[in-house]
């Protein structure tokens, strides 16, 4: 299960901006920081406080149409990625993420967003030890993680996650 | 950093490429407003600077002139597009030359008759289609695994690719077509909707149905005898107009850039203006008949219903004639075959004529028993073969015979013989062969 404090702090380090002290609050462990303009509850109102204060709106999706997007991907990263229990949903929630990505190179609308920001911190502890097998399988959510692990300030010191070029295995569905 | 003048008609995809770069790189790039083509890059001032005359050109601030679109975006590119590391580099101008080499001309052929800039055929055109499909095909297959194509970011070489693939993905790769290509449909989708490439482009549209030869538009912008110039002149009207009719304007552009590029300007009866001193037909008047025009007509459309009429509407007796042959020695023909051979090595000795002769050749009979008849349209009131001593190793095995236009009977003689189908005067038909 991922993190959600390493990963408020990770966004905070990309936006250059202090996360304040982050508490886990209860047996859900949601994460709250209490600051001085008041207490946030919950790993998107804090991650997208931050991106206010940070002043790089933009990643929160220019039109409404976006902002919503950006939410409703922000809001799948707590309830369905985080709160995955074992491989086999990890395995629905890639499968998706793989059918929807086949056409995109971002989540939201041809640009990166906060959306990806934390979708990729959500899926790091997972791609570090995938086998390249499963990689390969979920080819377009490794192209897409690929590719934000290589935006500048994103991945800090998270570790590289190294992915294959050429295809290896032979699958019958090509 | 890079600044200057960019010289282009508006809409250009080669401008783009530098256009883009510039966005991405910052590079103060102003195109000249009052860039008039075919008179500012005719001008003495402009050739002294690109002795070429051609657009995109590029006058740096500190007096650089630099021409070609690739040439360009790399002037005013930063490091970020061109690649660092020297493998990067290569990389970039490996998909560089991918676009120009193998994607461009694919889709110039394919496109252009569909905005009537070029004249349509149907064999270059389904060639055309089999080199996009290989080229779209490797693309697809290099993006399966990547986002980009050189490294994780945007590079002059996606500019590139992208930027040559705008007039197909415009007009010819409809939804059905491009759907074998989602990974290069992902990839160029992503592409033209980032805020560089928007404020270059604009508002892109995928193209929803496969356009097809426009001959109405082609003959508008091809009529008449001192086509060029008109063109011209055509050019400069709808200049103004652009913002009302976008579509519109995007074909003159279009236009434009054909003349200039390609080598295939020809004289409106077909012949290449250099090859017409040793053509021994230039010597007669070339009439109103269009040998080419008949020629696609035949090939494109249907003999009984389309093309001979064109024929008989369009044939002019004063200056072309048909012709009806016979062999001489059919006793002397074995198996078909050979007979086949016979006619096919006629059509190659007489190679040269083919600009504007027209003929059907055909075999009748079977093995052991067969002869050769044919008929044959050419420009000249007399039998060709005499222009050029080349042409004179075959027709002496034949009796020939001028028909005349105006008789019922060569009416159905022609069209037996380029329909391939009748009585022949009772010979039984076996196959044909079209000298075209």
């Amino acid at each position: 299960m991922a993190e959600a404090g390493q990963s408020i702090a990770a966004l905070a380090a990309y936006l250059g901006v202090k996360a304040g002290k982050v508490t886990l609050d209860g047996r859900d462990k949601i994460p709250v920081v209490k600051g001085k303009t008041g207490t946030r509850r919950g790993l998107v109102s804090i991650a997208k406080h931050l991106v206010r204060a940070a002043e790089k709106n933009s990643l929160l999706g220019k039109t409404i149409e976006d902002q919503s997007a950006v939410d409703q991907w922000l809001e799948y990263r707590v309830s369905q990625l985080d709160s995955c229990q074992g491989d086999k949903e990890l395995t629905v929630v890639l499968k998706e993420l793989n059918t929807y990505l086949a056409d995109k190179v971002y989540i939201v609308n041809h640009i990166m967003s906060l959306a990806d920001i934390l979708l990729y911190y959500g899926l790091h502890t997972h791609f570090v030890g995938m086998p390249y097998y499963d990689k390969e399988n979920y080819m377009h959510v490794s192209r897409w993680f690929d590719n934000i692990q290589h935006e500048e300030g994103v991945r800090q010191t998270l570790p590289y996650v190294h992915f294959l070029r050429t295809q290896i295995y032979d699958r019958m569905s090509h | 950093m890079a600044s200057g003048t960019l010289y282009t008609y508006p809409g250009n995809f080669r401008a783009y490429k530098a256009l883009i770069a510039a966005e991405y790189s910052g590079a103060k790039v102003t195109v000249d407003t009052s860039f008039v083509f075919g008179e500012t890059n005719k001008s003495d001032d402009f050739l002294a600077k690109f002795p070429l005359g051609k657009v995109p050109a590029f006058e740096s601030s500190s007096g650089d002139c630099i021409f070609e679109s690739n040439a360009i975006a790399h002037y005013v590119g930063n490091a970020k597009l061109l690649g660092s590391a020297q493998e990067d580099q290569a990389r970039i101008q490996q998909w560089i030359n991918f676009a120009d080499n193998e994607i461009l001309p694919a889709s110039c052929t394919w496109v252009f008759p569909c905005l009537g800039i070029t004249q349509y055929n149907k064999q270059e055109t389904e060639k055309a289609k089999e080199q996009m499909k290989l080229a779209l095909g490797v693309l697809n297959h290099y993006l399966q695994t990547r986002t980009f194509l050189v490294g994780e970011r945007i590079s002059q070489a996606d500019i590139a690719v992208a930027c040559n693939l705008l007039l197909a993905y415009q007009y010819v790769l409809d939804s059905n077509f491009r759907q074998a290509y989602t990974n290069v449909n992902r990839w160029f989708v992503t592409l033209i909707n980032q805020p560089q490439f928007k404020k270059v482009i604009g508002d892109f549209k995928l193209c929803e149905k496969m356009a097809e030869f426009d001959a109405k538009k082609y003959a508008e912008l091809h009529g008449g005898s001192g086509g060029k110039k008109e063109k011209e002149k055509k050019d400069k009207g709808p200049a103004q107009q652009q913002k009302q009719e976008p579509k519109q304007e995007k074909q003159k552009k279009e236009k434009k850039e054909k003349p200039k590029d390609d080598e295939e300007e020809e004289d409106d009866d077909g012949i290449p203006r250099e090859k017409e001193s040793k053509d021994p037909f230039a010597l007669l008047p070339k009439g109103t008949f269009d040998m080419d025009a008949f020629k696609r007509e035949y090939s494109n459309k249907d003999t009984l219903t389309e093309a001979l009429p064109y024929l008989w509407e369009k044939f002019d007796k004063e200056n072309y004639s048909i012709w009806f042959c016979e062999y001489k020695y059919p006793q002397e023909l074995k198996l078909v075959f050979m007979t086949c051979n016979l006619v096919s090595g006629m059509f190659q000795r007489v190679d040269k004529m083919r600009k504007c002769a027209f003929g059907s050749m055909c075999i009748f009979g079977e093995d052991n028993n067969n002869t050769i008849s044919g008929v044959w349209i050419w420009r000249g009131k007399d039998l060709a073969f005499l222009l050029n001593t080349d042409w004179q190793v075959d027709y002496e095995s034949y009796t020939w015979k001028k028909l005349d236009p105006d008789a019922e009977e060569t009416k159905t003689v022609v069209k037996e013989y380029l329909a391939w189908e009748g009585n022949f005067g009772g010979k039984k038909f076996n196959q044909g062969k079209i000298f075209k």
